[in-house]
């Protein structure tokens, strides 16, 4: 056997191949559901966090933004076992997709209430004055002006789109949460919000 | 439930493990860093050659590591090396697999910073009788890196947080002593007390660059 026959029976190895290969598909399946999953939970929520934050109630943003630095200062990895071994000992159960999925959710709640944040902060304080003088209300202001130019800005960031220039980058929080979760994903080195 | 998350007694009895699993991870981390930002800095270099024979590949190169889950990578390392005859321990796994991956992440930062600094201030260093060298060294590293700041802490800051990686292979660090700890025990407080350390390590981090993030959107 040479050296290279050697190094293809260990590595792709035929045999085992098709053995395995059904198991390594249905991992993939569960893989693809549980990105899916934590995707749209966690973007979800970080939105829904990032709409109170912009009520101003101080309190709570205190204890949000708290929150928001326990799960971004966490290695999710640590999260999740807190998550499977901790919970057990107050009568929950959860199995591990749905740790993995809760620890992930909330790493990418953490990520996304910063990102829809820093685009909500983005926005010209102009529009909010704007908004409001031509008799909308708060909530009306928030989702039918601000948000969408908001969310607009925040789409490079996450969606991983490349910036334009390299010049014209700010830095915000970025998806690198999801290096973590088994999901290979594309983006540009620095997360961009488009300078006006 | 203070008794199942803060048990004291637990704490008291686990303590000097975790202590030992802080001091990993922090060694850990302060190899795999350097590391990273070694081969992120070797990785942008080539970046800006003119062949696109080189250029080319270490595109490919680069994509290929930030697509690679590192915890696929470790374990594809750990359990792979053996068997070309290459017997590393977790540590050394541990160091190869992040240069490889952070390097690649260090390196599309380093590169945008690289970018971002304007070629005249090449050409007036050039002009000013600087070598090559010199002016990467003194002209253009150090825009560079100002330039991309906060991104390079960010992924200081996720790299530290990789590191908990290190226990899948055995590798003595925070979150594997406080898994021994706790499978010894029974009770989650080992995992509790890890996690605050892990918080109390790098809040002050997360903190700066949340401020530093504020600020560039305030300026921007």
């Amino acid at each position: 056997m040479t050296g290279w026959e050697r190094f293809l029976d260990t590595f792709f190895n035929a045999r085992v191949m098709a053995k395995y290969w059904p198991d390594i598909l249905y991992g993939m399946v569960v893989t693809i559901e549980l990105a899916v999953l934590v995707v749209i939970a966690g973007i979800t929520s970080g939105l829904v966090l990032a709409l109170l934050r912009a009520l101003g109630f101080r309190p709570f943003n205190w204890l949000l933004i708290f929150v928001v630095d326990v799960f971004r200062a966490l290695p999710p990895l640590v999260i999740i076992v807190l998550i499977y071994f901790g919970l057990p000992s107050l009568d929950i159960t959860p199995s591990g997709f749905v740790s993995t999925w809760l620890a992930l959710s909330l790493v990418l709640m953490a990520f996304a209430e910063e990102i829809f944040w820093s685009g909500i902060t983005a926005v010209p304080r102009g529009q909010w004055e704007a908004g409001r003088s031509t008799g909308l209300s708060f909530a009306q202001t928030l989702l039918g002006v601000v948000l969408p130019q908001a969310l607009r800005m925040t789409i490079p960031p996450l969606t991983s789109a490349p910036s334009p220039s390299p010049r014209e980058r700010h830095s915000v929080p970025s998806l690198r949460c999801l290096r973590f979760s088994a999901r290979p994903h594309r983006r540009s080195p620095t997360a961009t919000i488009p300078r006006r | 439930m203070l008794d199942t998350f803060f048990n004291v007694e637990i704490m008291r009895a686990a303590w000097p493990i975790l202590v030992a699993g802080l001091g990993n991870t922090l060694l850990l981390s302060a190899t795999v860093v350097p590391l990273g930002l070694l081969g992120g800095l070797i990785l942008a270099l080539l970046a800006r050659h003119r062949s696109p024979w080189i250029r080319w590949p270490l595109m490919a190169w680069v994509d290929f590591f930030r697509a690679f889950p590192p915890l696929v990578l470790l374990i594809f390392l750990y359990a792979g090396l053996p068997f070309i005859g290459l017997e590393l321990n977790g540590f050394g796994c541990v160091a190869i697999a992040f240069f490889l991956n952070t390097g690649a992440y260090y390196g599309e930062i380093l590169r945008a910073g690289i970018d971002s600094v304007p070629t005249g201030q090449t050409e007036a260093a050039r002009s000013t009788g600087l070598t090559g060298g010199q002016t990467l060294t003194y002209i253009v590293l150090p825009q560079a890196v100002r330039n991309v700041l906060p991104d390079l802490m960010s992924n200081t800051l996720e790299v530290v947080k990789l590191t908990a990686l290190g226990s899948v292979v055995a590798m003595p660090e925070l979150l594997f002593q406080a898994r021994q700890a706790q499978s010894l025990t029974y009770n989650p407080t080992p995992i509790v007390v890890a996690a605050l350390m892990y918080f109390a390590l790098l809040w002050p981090l997360v903190r700066l660059l949340s401020r530093l993030e504020n600020r560039a959107l305030r300026t921007g």
